[in-house]
């Protein structure tokens, strides 16, 4: 199985990523062997790309604790940049580009503008307005594409990059994440298509960048900001940054004869909400978006249901480009499951409400379990007692990214347009899908609680055969919830 | 699974093969051993003693397949019939365990009861037999059915999903 590198690219990018972690964490498959996040973004303050590199990392120490071949929770590997060439010094160690010459540096001296000479200052001064050229970079571009496409060119000499290319190999994918209406976004998306497709034969692995099948998805607007006197950036301008942008990708990226990106995928919502204007110097925390968590499903898309055969690449130019938009069944405020379509319905549905279950127990109930000699923690070894949930797999990690993922659950449900089909605190466990009831048993509606789930996690214990405790605990949960859903509902024997 | 059919399937089949190759003699030869509990007069009635001789139906051949086969059905209801982690805990085990040995106190008790208080015991004997004996006797299958309980939970509870680690986790 190929790689995938994903470059995510400015705050969209970061909250795509974090939902492409919530998706991998509940075990929703990928056609890949390994990910490879790689975020481009100015902002290193910005509190989403804080919790998505957050997210990675509790992912990357769970993983490095389970392991390969498995069908369960966190089955797929997520790697840094700096884990393939761990002997190259220059590069950082997180899921970070680190952009040189932005911090506490306005444009204007990036570009170095009072050295230019007087024909260059004023080719600058068309290009790029007084508030652009005194724009302070270290909260990213706010909103203009114009600078972040100057800035970001410095990424094709990048370490990064060079390191990336030197682990490109034929066969590898790479997908781009990115906002259209943004700064960074915008700029980023186009550059490094460019600098990838356009690979000179002094970067290693030319012929293959130049070939590989690469994907993208473009966001188009999906929340606003609210107005501000003081702030430079404007929801008004949202559309018309839009309208550009496409009129750029339609003729420079896309163009059906010389398409730079083999499959581009849409992504918009008419409803939308108003953030808090934000540029950057509070921290930029958005709740996280529904438009996000289908964003993320492109990249699963791209990975799995577009071979090679079918987007192929020749000679740097796409032949056979694919272009594709996301619907729902149905056009509500608030969404569930059965409002998505079939097939979104059965690539997250079941995983996503089996982590949710596992999350459940975690938070609630384990605690309480340990000690009391259950079978599923004491039957045979390893033994899941009060040395395992001292130890940081469970203390730290399991417990960081299941409240990481609770918080993502509890914005989408309160976002505009939400995504709730969750029941958070539902008074029976078995209601805690929104929209799906549980089968009818003898006496009415069946119902699991606590006790039954218990039950479920002992009598897929015979059947456990893992090695250590921590595989043992996951592999138990992922089953047992799986035993749950199919004993008491008939909604997830039909995906 | 396979174990515990192996398993169950010899305990099954104990008693009945006891029964086969030594007839009451199998039995007796145990519960005499506590005979001095309740008395060689009620032993001789609980073999058969009839005044003449011992060809009166023996007592020890039901009341040890009662003991036996009571003691054994508790077990499997405990671990296999109810197996629910509302009652799975060691005192959830311990209340089985002491209502199968009242259960069987009580049986086996009302065993010899008819003949002792219908005057159907020989005329030899009827006087050493006191009431006391008879609640000695059942004392006997119950602490015999204790012993019993015991041994079956360790043999069976192993294939038990939600209480294979009850009363004690190995």
């Amino acid at each position: 199985m190929a790689k995938l590198f994903i470059f995510a690219v400015g705050g969209s990018g970061s909250r795509v990523l974090k939902s492409l972690v919530m998706l991998l964490s509940s075990g929703v498959k990928i056609n890949a062997s390994e990910v490879i996040p790689i975020i481009v973004d100015p902002h290193q303050g910005n509190k989403d790309l804080k919790r998505t590199v957050k997210s990675l990392n509790n992912y990357k120490s769970i993983y490095k604790q389970l392991g390969d071949n498995r069908e369960s929770f966190f089955s797929t590997k997520i790697t840094t940049l700096k884990e393939l060439v761990p002997d190259e010094d220059r590069i950082g160690s997180t899921f970070s580009f680190d952009l040189k010459g932005i911090q506490n540096e306005r444009f204007q001296e990036y570009i170095d503008f009072t050295n230019l000479d007087p024909n260059n200052q004023a080719l600058a001064s068309l290009l790029f307005s007084k508030p652009n050229l005194r724009t302070e970079m270290d909260i990213g571009f706010v909103g203009n594409p114009n600078i972040g496409s100057v800035v970001l060119n410095q990424f094709k000499e990048s370490q990064e990059f060079i390191s990336f290319a030197s682990n490109f190999n034929e066969g590898d994918r790479i997908f781009i994440i990115s906002s259209i209406f943004g700064g960074t976004g915008a700029a980023g998306f186009p550059i490094i298509l460019k600098n990838i497709r356009n690979a000179q034969p002094d970067l290693p692995n030319h012929g293959s960048l130049r070939d590989a099948i690469i994907g993208g998805v473009t966001i188009l607007p999906y929340f606003g900001v609210a107005p501000s006197d003081n702030n430079k950036i404007d929801k008004a301008t949202f559309i018309s940054k839009t309208k550009a942008a496409l009129s750029y990708y339609e003729s420079n990226l896309s163009d059906t004869r010389r398409s730079a990106i083999n499959a581009l995928y849409y992504i918009g919502d008419v409803s939308t909400r108003d953030y808090e204007n934000d540029p950057g110097g509070g921290g930029q925390k958005n709740d996280a978006h529904f438009i996000e968590l289908a964003s993320a499903m492109a990249i699963i898309d791209f990975m799995n249901e577009l071979s090679d055969s079918l987007i192929p690449t020749s000679d740097g130019v796409a032949t056979d480009p694919v272009f594709k938009e996301f619907g729902i069944k149905q056009d509500k405020d608030s969404l569930d499951f059965t409002m998505l379509g079939n097939e979104t319905q059965s690539l997250i549905a079941k995983q996503l409400s089996q982590y949710m279950l596992f999350h459940f127990f975690v938070k609630n109930q384990l605690a309480k379990e340990i000690g009391k000699g259950r079978p599923f923690a004491e039957k045979r070894e390893p033994r899941i007692d009060s040395g395992f949930t001292t130890a940081p797999f469970f203390k730290n990690y399991i417990q960081d990214i299941n409240q990481q993922f609770e918080d993502w659950i509890r914005e989408l449900a309160r976002n505009k347009r939400g995504f709730a089909p969750f029941n958070l605190s539902p008074g029976v466990l078995s209601e805690f899908l929104n929209g799906i009831e549980t089968k009818r048993g003898m006496f009415g509606k069946k119902s699991f609680d606590y006790k039954k789930y218990v039950e479920a996690l002992n009598s897929v214990e015979k059947d456990s055969s893992s090695q250590t405790a921590e595989k043992k605990f996951i592999d138990l949960f992922h089953q047992a919830t799986d035993k749950l859903l199919t004993d008491y509902y008939d909604y997830f024997k039909s995906l | 699974m396979r174990g515990f059919f192996i398993i169950f399937s010899l305990l099954f089949i104990a008693p009945i093969l006891a029964l086969v190759i030594a007839a009451k003699d199998a039995f007796a030869k145990i519960y005499e051993a506590f005979s001095f509990m309740y008395g060689n007069s009620l032993a001789l009635h609980l073999y058969g003693w009839n005044g003449t001789d011992f060809e009166s139906n023996s007592l020890y051949v039901p009341a040890g397949l009662i003991l036996y086969f009571l003691t054994l059905l508790s077990v499997i209801t405990f671990y296999y019939f109810i197996n629910s982690i509302r009652f799975s805990r060691w005192y959830h085990w311990l209340i089985v365990f002491f209502a199968n040995a009242i259960l069987v106190y009580i049986i086996t008790f009302s065993l010899p009861y008819s003949d002792y208080s219908n005057y159907e015991i020989a005329d030899d004997i009827i006087d050493t037999i006191f009431s006391g004996d008879l609640h000695s006797w059942a004392l006997v299958n119950s602490i015999l059915a204790i012993l019993l309980f015991i041994i079956f939970s360790f043999s069976l509870r192993w294939w038990s999903s939600n209480c294979s680690t009850t009363p004690i986790p190995q």
